[in-house]
């Protein structure tokens, strides 16, 4: 008995087992609709259907599908795991043969080491992967990236458009008020990243999917052209395929640090690429960005030290905004972001992307403190791509312009005053581009 | 050049091939001159102190050995002895003692205007000064002979894996496999890498990832809460203060595996420990290890009595705490060691006494060792409070609040805000414990199982690429 059972022991073969998982998962994709999977989607949806449309902030629009796909990339994620981990341990064998007793685990490491990445790499595709690493708030924005343009990518309308910015792009535009006005022809995903500049939209091209969106939406205001190269956000957007880009672009006469390694090296290890996302999702947002408040009850303040703390608050405010309207020039780097957006729009050209510029602004108490000729520069370069770019729609004085009491801080705006723009916005889209409203 | 930056991973890529190339003089050769470019890339004007250092010793070792006459081998002793505290109290102390001084003649009605000057302290002086010193005490008490070679001699006090932040070597430990031929290992070459990725993991992943909050949190002279709250950032800095400086201990000895050579160990489990003692015998080893052997037992050690033992545990401990800085807080954190080792030694009878009572009750003996671990890691943590405030009247506020916090007995603190670090504190001071429960482990990594090497070196790569922090931030020890 024992004998035998030691015997099945050693015929036990992870990679039977592996392949036989791999071909059920890959079988059950396929068979995924024919099995009656639309039937559980709706049966979950008429359950959770209005909570998700209701979390997504009418992001998603059909909970049925939208939950029938999250199934499907679950059988698609589980095949594609199970096909790495085996290819991993037959690779492993191979290596054991070569490599010395005492070595092996080095080899054998980084064989492990790339699987876990190729499976955080194909978790990093499914929708639910940056689902449970969304933390909810305003920090998650590598998850709300994501979740937008798998959403994007999943969707079946018969127009795509995305939307493209900074995080002025995330407050002034509300895509589910577009997706309200024009489903289901239309599909808007909200791709701005916050801190983006002009080189994030072409970094994002890589993102959009097998096929290009019909429309692009792009925010523009003077934070896009005249502060520093910098600040370019490489490591969650940069692919190495955008290798070339960035070459042509000449970025490396601006000292970006290590971002650029960083970057390619995100692009190549998803694990390394996803870590701010984990990190608030270990840690949580307070602890990763290390906001302590100090709470001192003993040393509750009275009126005259409490009109003295806002006092002082206050001035150090009105120096934050000098110093942040110092950080805007007309210099090289304004040179850098034109003509990434100009190469942007010539490749929006070549893939039949129409393309709409919003030149906006930011809260006019900065603005007025920004050396004029910024404001000046940028309005000025706006008729140069007028005349550039006959094709590209330009809005601007179309648009209402935001008074101090509309942002609530000094980029930003608040709900309300977002809503507001982004139905007139609506408005000028089905005036412009003759758009009409959605028809269910 | 700091061990977590990549020109250093570059530097480590040109010395690795050439030293491997080269037969044992020449690779002597080439450390010594890798040891000069590592150490002269952070201020090369340093090198010449580093290089006096050496010539000193080196002649004083020298004519120590050669002479029969006490008062000359005491002479050149002296002479090493002044040359090397001299440069470590010029570069290290002078301002502290002339503002001190200052103050105290302030303090007595007479004005003194003490000139203090703006001396940078050159990185690691307190390290390769006690390594040096050893050499010349040693040779001096005839228990090493003296170094061979000059360049041997050098290399001895310059290694670079050790030369800024230790471990402190000792010439019979260190000097030897210097001079004598060494031979590749390649067991010796495995556990070196693991542990350079177990120094990388503590360093980048723990000590690195806490050390924002805890520079937040212990910002200006008071703590973020004045109830318990306070605690998550002192334990914090407990798990960073290991993280980063164990960290660099693991590297060092990782390299100079690699290379051949064997350091000492540096680091236990300095926090799973029940007493004082213990505590120093699984802290910065090198360091009190070096305090007990040139200091405290030629003080008399504990051969004189119960008072002039204290005495010495009080010198010894007070000179410890002000080799780490130049400050009060450094030096009344090392009175407070010394007051810990001086009562866990009085109290010895009566708590052997009682473990011996619980052990008569099921899991009595378990339960209190680890009530004594919990309650000395707490009394660590007082320290450490001591340690990182810096300045004494910081201390005494912190200090302070943290008594104040023991009324969570009788009002409970507000949880709420705290408990918003607690995650991190507690995911990484739970590494941290592992590492330390499981450090004896990591020196025989050759002798694990397969799985289990494969997991742990893929769970370090990950680790570090998932939650590692890439700025090149010092170790907390280069200040020292």
């Amino acid at each position: 008995m024992d004998h035998n059972s030691s015997t099945s022991n050693s015929n036990w073969r992870p990679e039977a087992w592996l392949l036989a998982l791999f071909l059920t998962a890959v079988a059950a994709y396929w068979a995924f609709d024919w099995l009656g999977g639309g039937f559980v989607a709706e049966q979950v949806a008429d359950r959770f259907g209005t909570m998700l449309i209701e979390k997504s902030r009418g992001r998603i629009t059909q909970p049925a599908e939208f939950i029938a796909i999250r199934m499907r990339e679950g059988l698609w994620f589980i095949a594609m795991a199970v096909g790495m981990i085996g290819v991993a341990l037959l690779a492993a064998r191979i290596v054991r043969r070569w490599c010395t007793p005492l070595w092996a685990w080095l080899p054998l490491s980084l064989i492990a080491f790339a699987t876990v990445n190729g499976v955080i790499g194909a978790a990093g595709e499914t929708g639910t992967y940056w689902m449970v690493l969304f933390a909810g708030s305003g920090d998650s924005k590598q998850p709300e990236f994501q979740i937008a343009r798998i959403l994007h990518r999943d969707s079946d309308a018969k127009e795509k458009v995305v939307i493209l910015g900074s995080s002025q792009g995330l407050s002034e535009i509300d895509e589910p008020t577009l997706n309200r006005r024009f489903a289901p022809q239309k599909y808007f995903a909200n791709l701005s990243y916050v801190g983006s500049h002009t080189i994030e939209f072409l970094l994002t091209e890589p993102w959009y999917g097998d096929e290009p969106p019909e429309v692009a939406i792009c925010y523009l205001s003077e934070l896009n052209f005249y502060t520093k190269v910098s600040g370019a956000r490489l490591l969650p957007l940069l692919k190495v395929s955008a290798w070339p880009t960035l070459q042509e672009l000449e970025i490396d006469r601006f000292d970006i640090g290590n971002r650029g390694i960083n970057g390619y090296v995100a692009s190549v290890l998803p694990a390394f690429q996803s870590r701010r996302s984990l990190e608030y999702f270990l840690f949580g947002t307070p602890a990763v960005e290390n906001k302590i408040k100090r709470v001192q009850p003993s040393l509750k303040p009275d009126a005259e030290s409490a009109a003295r703390t806002k006092q002082q608050r206050d001035e150090a405010h009105a120096k934050t905004i000098t110093r942040m309207a110092k950080t805007y020039a007309v210099n090289d780097d304004t040179e850098f972001h034109k003509t990434a957006l100009e190469m942007f729009l010539q490749r929006a050209q070549q893939t039949g992307t129409q393309v709409v510029l919003i030149f906006g602004q930011v809260n006019p108490v900065l603005s007025q403190q920004i050396d004029p000729t910024v404001r000046r520069d940028f309005l000025d370069y706006k008729e140069i791509l007028k005349k550039r770019f006959p094709d590209v729609l330009i809005l601007s004085d179309e648009l209402p312009v935001h008074p101090e009491s509309d942002y609530h801080d000094m980029m930003h705006l608040n709900e309300e005053a977002q809503i507001r723009y982004t139905q007139s916005l609506a408005d000028v889209l089905q005036d412009r581009l003759g758009w009409s409203p959605g028809s269910d | 050049m700091i061990f977590n930056s990549l020109v250093f991973f570059v530097f480590l890529c040109i010395v690795l091939p050439l030293y491997f190339l080269c037969r044992h003089r020449w690779q002597n050769h080439v450390l010594l001159v890798a040891s000069y470019v590592f150490y002269g890339w952070w201020d090369y004007r340093f090198l010449s102190l580093l290089f006096l250092s050496t010539v000193v010793d080196y002649v004083c070792g020298l004519r120590i050995s050669q002479s029969n006459s006490d008062m000359v081998r005491r002479r050149y002793l002296l002479l090493s002895l002044m040359t090397n505290l001299g440069c470590l109290g010029f570069f290290k102390y002078y301002n502290f003692f002339a503002e001190s001084a200052g103050r105290l003649l302030e303090g007595l009605g007479l004005t003194v205007d003490a000139p203090t000057l703006n001396v940078i302290l050159p990185v690691g002086i307190s390290f390769y000064t006690f390594q040096s010193l050893s050499y010349t005490i040693d040779v001096y008490r005839r228990q090493c002979p003296p170094a061979k070679h000059f360049f041997d001699f050098a290399l001895y006090v310059s290694f670079f894996p050790q030369l800024v932040a230790g471990p402190i070597e000792r010439s019979l430990h260190l000097l030897p496999q210097v001079e004598s031929p060494r031979t590749f290992s390649a067991q010796a070459a495995v556990d070196g890498i693991a542990l350079m990725a177990l120094g990388y993991v503590k360093k980048l992943v723990i000590a690195d990832r806490l050390a924002p909050l805890v520079d937040t949190a212990f910002q200006g002279s008071s703590l973020p809460y004045a109830d318990a709250g306070s605690w998550i950032f002192i334990y914090a800095f407990a798990f960073q203060i290991y993280g980063d400086f164990s960290g660099y201990s693991d590297i060092a000895r990782g390299i100079s595996k690699v290379l051949g050579f064997d350091l000492m160990v540096n680091f236990r489990a300095p926090y799973l420990v029940s007493n004082p003692s213990a505590f120093w015998q699984h802290w910065h080893i090198s360091l009190s290890s070096w305090l007990r052997d040139y200091l405290y037992i030629p003080l008399g050690g504990n051969r004189h009595g119960a008072w002039i033992t204290y005495r010495n545990l009080m010198t010894t401990m007070l000179l410890g705490g002000l080799w780490h800085g130049a400050g009060w807080a450094f030096v009344i954190w090392g009175l407070f060691h010394g007051l810990l080792l001086s009562i866990h030694r009085r109290l010895t009878p009566l708590l052997k006494r009682i473990e011996q009572k619980a052990a008569k009750i099921p899991l009595g003996r378990p339960l209190w060792q680890c009530l004594c671990v919990v309650v000395f890691f707490h009394l660590t943590c007082i320290g450490w409070l001591i340690f990182r405030a810096g300045a004494i009247e910081a201390a005494a506020v912190q200090f302070h609040m943290v008594l104040n916090s023991t009324s969570v007995l009788l009002t409970p603190p507000d949880w709420g805000p705290p408990l918003q670090y607690a995650r991190m504190v507690l995911f990484l001071g739970g590494l941290t414990l592992l590492f330390q429960w499981k450090h004896e482990a990591f020196e025989r990594f050759h002798t694990w199982p397969l799985g289990r090497q494969v997991f742990a070196f893929t769970a370090a790569l990950l680790l570090i690429t998932s939650l590692g922090v890439f700025g090149g931030s010092q170790f907390i020890y280069f200040q020292f």
